[in-house]
């Protein structure tokens, strides 16, 4: 990680720091929310895949009674 | 090619990959030369595109296979990197030059985690191999980038990324199913919770990137010194999936956590010291993407990017809560490696029941 410090800064460079840091929450906001629609997709179709070859499976080889 | 071939092959080829792409990404970071609050920006928005999206790029790659991430990041990283030299980048240009580099580096990070990890039949050496590989490329690219050479020579070695890019993604075919399912990932504890599993590894990977700015280190002022740190540092992050993979992930997370807190304490002004607990402390990296990719085997690139964003979260944290006392470190460093080593006990399965 590119390493830096707020001590290097003086305070007068805080205001337009701090605007930063909030385009930086909703930017890692945004990041979640999109990542975590990515993985409830992902989620659903590999269920899909594992119902699909369950079934697959009952009809090559079907529970004796 | 067996498996444990293609996983030697998935290591090497993305620990160079990875070391060369740091290069390009540090060569530039430290040929920006303006006021301290202009790098800080720079720093902030580097570290920010580069490790969090890195956990939607690993969960896109997982959706989509043929979203080939590793061939998108070089053009990526060049043409970045290009804009920023040859255009001399000012204003609005070198925000966008050092957007499509952060970009290219997440990018590069989820193929090299995607390759190493679907590859590796259930190992952590090929990943912790891969990772080890971006202290040697932080390291080289700010030297290189102190002595006067020319930026050409670091934009061939980014296009010279290419073939290796391809060559990786040759990799993937025939790879078996349970290892490109990652079914080989059992290291947590049967039951327990992928959702408190996750977030102690955030926890845990956070407060390695929090405490890695407290460790007191005095004898760190030379280039020199600079370089043995990051090698060490290298040499640490591959052991630890090494010795995971040897001895077990519980004795390992044991080893690391509580055994690098001596040396990490003591070796404020003695080097060789503190570079054996730079090499302990290091090696926790392993332990956590073992942990936390056994708990989300369906998506490894998101598991990774989860790691990342940790990484990001506890930098934050170091930027704005620092203490220049030693003592404070301290207390910091050992109540930390404490309560992380407490989590490891509870999520890692012990060596036989892995067995």
């Amino acid at each position: 990680m590119y390493p830096f410090s707020f001590d290097m800064i003086g305070p007068g460079s805080f205001a337009v720091l701090g605007g930063a840091i909030i385009v930086v929450l909703i930017f890692i906001g945004a990041v979640a929310v999109a990542s975590i629609a990515v993985l409830v997709i992902l989620i659903r179709k590999k269920k899909q895949q594992n119902d699909a070859e369950d079934l697959r499976t009952f009809r090559r080889d079907p529970p004796k009674a | 090619m067996t498996v444990k071939q293609r996983a030697a092959k998935a290591a090497v080829l993305y620990f160079v990959i990875h070391m060369m792409n740091e290069v390009v990404c540090y060569f530039m970071l430290y040929r920006i030369f303006r006021d301290p609050a202009f790098i800080t920006m720079v720093a902030l928005l580097y570290n920010c595109i580069a490790f969090v999206p890195q956990f939607f790029w690993g969960a896109l790659r997982d959706l989509m296979e043929k979203f080939k991430q590793g061939i998108l990041s070089v053009p990526l990283l060049l043409s970045g990197f290009l804009i920023f030299f040859v255009a001399n980048a000012e204003g609005a240009l070198f925000w966008l030059s050092l957007v499509l580099l952060s970009t290219g580096n997440a990018m590069i990070h989820v193929a090299g985690a995607e390759l190493t990890i679907r590859t590796s039949g259930g190992k952590l050496t090929p990943v912790a191999v891969f990772v080890s590989g971006g202290s040697f490329g932080v390291i080289l690219g700010q030297v290189l980038a102190s002595i006067d050479m020319s930026f050409w020579w670091i934009a061939l070695l980014c296009a010279l990324m290419m073939p290796l890019v391809i060559a990786g993604e040759k990799l993937y075919k025939n790879n078996p199913r349970e290892s490109d399912e990652c079914e080989g990932f059992n290291y947590v504890i049967a039951g327990r919770s992928a959702v408190i599993v996750a977030l102690a590894v955030f926890f845990i990977v956070a407060v390695r990137s929090y405490i890695g700015y407290g460790i007191p280190m005095t004898w760190k002022k030379t280039l020199v010194e600079s370089v043995l740190f990051y090698v060490f540092m290298g040499i640490g992050k591959a052991l630890g999936g090494f010795l995971s993979d040897k001895i077990g992930i519980r004795k390992t997370a044991f080893i690391c956590i509580i055994g690098a807190l001596p040396f990490l304490v003591l070796g404020d002004k003695l080097m060789i010291v503190s570079l054996i607990g730079i090499t302990l402390f290091s090696m926790t990296t392993a332990v956590t993407l073992g942990m936390v990719i056994s708990v989300i085997k369906i998506a490894p690139g998101a598991a990774f990017g989860v790691t990342t964003v940790a990484l990001f979260a506890g930098a934050i944290i170091s930027w704005f809560v620092r203490s220049s006392s030693l003592t404070v470190n301290v207390l910091i460093l050992v109540i930390t490696s404490a309560v992380c080593f407490l989590l490891s006990l509870y999520i890692l399965k012990p060596e036989k029941e892995a067995a």
